[in-house]
């Protein structure tokens, strides 16, 4: 096989949810010598958009959906000692810190959009669920994340993101982090009434948000 | 076998307006159908409302109370509105949800001691919601603990393992149905309830898998549910699995059903 072939057979891959495949078929590519930055931009993630759009479309499903993200997230884990290698860098779109707010203990949707995230190419520090405020400052501030990702579920713990986002006023660091929200009750109302950056109403529109903030803001770690 | 309406609930989209509104007689005609399709109990959750809730609750479980004999389960996050709606409440209340979040446990048992309606009582505390059987029958028995320690008898709690969704967790109906089967047979008297929508978030078709999952429930001894009585599949199946786990004695209830029309739906499809 040559290069565009073994390119499109990993695209491919993805789209059959072929994991031992992928693997098989980097390992190949590795061995042939093909940049490993390229498989990544020119086979896996051709393989997830074209995912993701059929998702859009009703076409697949959440379980597919994340099979395509562990096949994804597989195949690269053998192409990133390569890249490391190299001094070579997958093109990290940025960091990211993500959490449920306290008081609040769903997880599905703040974990597919962790996922989906690091299919998407940031760095993602997931803190779980019930997670206090000043957690999401520290962690930011260690981190130097530009995206801060609130996930509630509840009507009665959205009040929580209104603290998130005060608290990182009253720390002076508002303009460092774009605070991103989602869930079922959340709106788009809500997000304007409490300032938050932004409001994703699936996860795939929070990433597409936090793709578009973060190329607007640099990584800023505190000083230790 | 007791059934929970579910649909006079302000996190849905149609209802918030009415209740908004004031619109009696389309709240009671909601409580009513539900009735009429075989639910023993409406619930009643204005909880969206924010700061109108306490009141539209009391209006509203007044309302459906003129209107029809169903009794109410009140359901809501907040004690301030959880005390208003039991205080209206005329018959046994059922009280939806109380959970070990330290918050939300020790706002509610004061509530719960006060009034002693039936509880729904959900497998959850501040960690979240455990993903094993034992895991869930560990929290249902702090739950069962708790609340008979606050003077709830046994056959008045209801516990709900939490089902959730297939999409996400293929393990995860079979680690819930193992979960009941524990529940059970450590708690006899206790009652198990469950929603059903929550299985099939993110799939296609979901009606029919929170139909199936209904009848596999009931296969593993489940004692209520809420649901959307006016699902008409939904109740034909319970009735027809009722009838073939042997609890329907002479095929009564199912015959009964057959001849009230509830089966009509079919009919349509055979042409």
């Amino acid at each position: 096989m040559d290069r565009t072939e073994i390119l499109d057979a990993l695209k491919q891959a993805i789209l059959t949810y072929d994991e031992d495949g992928a693997r098989a078929l980097v390992a190949q590519a590795l061995e042939a010598g093909i940049p490993p930055l390229e498989l990544v931009d020119g086979g896996l993630s051709r393989g997830i958009k074209a995912i993701g759009e059929k998702f859009q479309a009703m076409e697949v499903f959440l379980p597919e959906l994340m099979l395509a993200a562990k096949v994804f997230l597989s195949a690269l884990e053998m192409i990133e000692p390569a890249l490391v290698g190299l001094g070579e860098n997958r093109a990290r779109q940025g960091v990211a810190v993500i959490g449920t707010v306290k008081g609040d203990v769903h997880s599905i949707g703040k974990d597919l959009f962790a996922t989906l995230l690091k299919v998407a190419g940031f760095e993602v520090h997931n803190l779980g669920v019930n997670v206090h405020p000043g957690r999401f400052v520290e962690k930011a501030q260690e981190t130097g994340a530009q995206i801060v990702g609130l996930s509630a579920l509840m009507t009665t713990t959205m009040p929580s993101m209104r603290e998130v986002v005060e608290l990182f006023v009253t720390q002076g660091i508002r303009d460092r982090h774009a605070i991103l929200i989602g869930g079922s009750p959340v709106t788009q109302a809500f997000c304007d009434k409490i300032q938050a950056d932004g409001y994703g109403e699936t996860a795939q529109d929070g990433v597409d948000l936090a793709v578009r903030f973060a190329g607007q803001r640099e990584q800023r770690r505190q000083p230790c | 076998m007791l059934i929970v309406g579910e649909l006079i609930n302000s996190t849905r989209r149609q209802i918030q307006p009415l209740l908004e509104a004031r619109d009696g007689g389309a709240i009671v005609d909601l409580a009513r159908r539900q009735v009429e399709a075989g639910a023993h109990l409406v619930d009643v959750n204005c909880a969206t409302l924010m700061e109108g809730e306490v009141e539209c609750l009391a209006w509203a479980i007044q309302t459906i109370q003129e209107a029809c004999d169903a009794r109410i389960s009140v359901d809501s996050p907040n004690p301030m509105a959880l005390r208003r709606g039991l205080e209206v409440v005329r018959d046994k209340a059922m009280l939806d949800s109380i959970n070990l979040e330290h918050e939300r446990w020790s706002g509610f048992l004061p509530v719960v001691r006060e009034f002693r309606p039936e509880v729904v009582a959900l497998c959850m505390d501040d960690s979240g919601i455990p993903t094993t059987a034992e895991g869930k029958l560990a929290l249902a028995t702090t739950l069962v603990e708790g609340l008979t320690g606050a003077g709830i008898p046994p056959q008045d709690i209801y516990i709900d393992p939490l089902i959730f969704p297939i999409a996400t967790d293929s393990g995860c109906v079979s680690v819930f149905l193992e979960a009941l089967d524990l529940i059970k047979k450590r708690f006899p008297e206790v009652r198990t309830i469950c929603g059903l929508s929550n299985v099939s978030f993110g799939l296609p078709h979901r009606a029919q898998i929170n139909q199936v999952f209904l009848v596999l429930c009931l296969a593993h001894g489940m004692d209520a549910f809420i649901l959307d009585p006016l699902d008409r599949r939904m109740m034909a199946n319970m009735a027809t699995a009722q009838m073939l786990l042997g609890q329907d004695e002479f095929c009564r209830q199912y015959l009964g059903a057959v001849r009230a029309g509830k089966f009509d739906f079919l009919k349509a499809r055979r042409v």
